[in-house]
């Protein structure tokens, strides 16, 4: 079967679209370029599943930063910052 | 027009900050210094605060420029990735018609057992050693995109960028994650 041209991408193309399908919504030609692609190249067909892995666990670096000052510290900061606050 | 209240600020935005630097640099007690630097220098500074940004906003601005600092200091120790050569690295023929995968970038299959250890402290270092071999403009663009949660529009607007150059930024910061993860992680 010969893809006609206009459907025909290339792996950078089709890693672009694979990237932005991630975070918005391809139009019908660009689907259908992707399906196309995805039949001849495994790779890049790994690479926008693996994008999408790497996205989700990007959004929990944040999620996942629980991470926060101690009471006594934030107390004493508090302390420092008034004090300064003060003698200006 | 906003105003400073620094008798508030440990308990409005100590943490958030701390985070903040956190998503850069990985390191807890550096970035515990680098909160309680920027709230020292944003009260000298005080005279410079115009009111035309919010009170977060123009701290986070002084702990970004503390955050650079760090970056500098540190120098050669991160090899810092050159964007326009992202694509050159992983296709044969970049930008023509025939730009296919080069061979050494070609994606493999990520193993499945390791998929799964995606929430332990190990990955997350590793994500953040990835995170911060990117250039600055990438990791800021990351940063706003993930961390501040900005819409992409506000992205284009921030960095002065259009729509299309946005997508293609978004690749070259993909790419480049997918095989820093892909060599320090699922195959190592």
């Amino acid at each position: 079967m010969k893809i006609p041209k206009f459907l025909n991408i290339n792996c950078q193309e089709a890693t672009m679209l694979g990237s932005k399908q991630v975070d918005s919504k391809l139009n019908w030609v660009e689907i259908l370029q992707l399906k196309l692609h995805y039949l001849i190249c495994k790779p890049c067909k790994y690479f926008s599943k693996q994008v999408k892995i790497i996205h989700s666990s990007l959004k929990n670096v944040k999620n996942n930063t629980s991470i926060s000052f101690s009471d006594e510290k934030k107390q004493t900061l508090q302390e420092k910052i008034n004090l300064i606050h003060k003698n200006m | 027009m906003h105003t400073l209240n620094p008798t508030n600020w440990v308990s409005l935005y100590a943490d958030y900050l701390l985070r903040y630097a956190l998503f850069r640099l990985n390191d807890e007690l550096l970035c515990e210094d680098l909160v309680q630097e920027t709230f020292f220098s944003a009260l000298k500074a005080r005279d410079n605060f115009k009111g035309n940004s919010s009170e977060k906003t123009w701290l986070t601005s002084i702990l970004k420029n503390k955050i650079i600092d760090e970056y500098r200091k540190k120098g050669n120790k991160l090899e810092e990735m050159n964007d326009e050569i992202i694509y050159e690295t992983h296709f044969e023929h970049p930008d023509e018609e025939n730009a296919h995968w080069k061979m050494e970038t070609y994606p493999e299959i990520w193993d499945t057992t390791t998929l799964d250890k995606m929430h332990t402290k190990e990955y997350h270092k590793i994500l953040h050693e990835c995170i911060q071999r990117l250039s600055q403009t990438h990791m800021s663009i990351l940063q706003e995109k993930y961390f501040e949660e900005s819409p992409s529009e506000k992205i284009c607007k921030d960095f002065n960028i259009s729509k299309s150059n946005y997508w293609v930024t978004i690749h070259r910061i993909n790419l480049n994650l997918r095989k820093c993860l892909e060599t320090n992680w699922f195959n190592s």
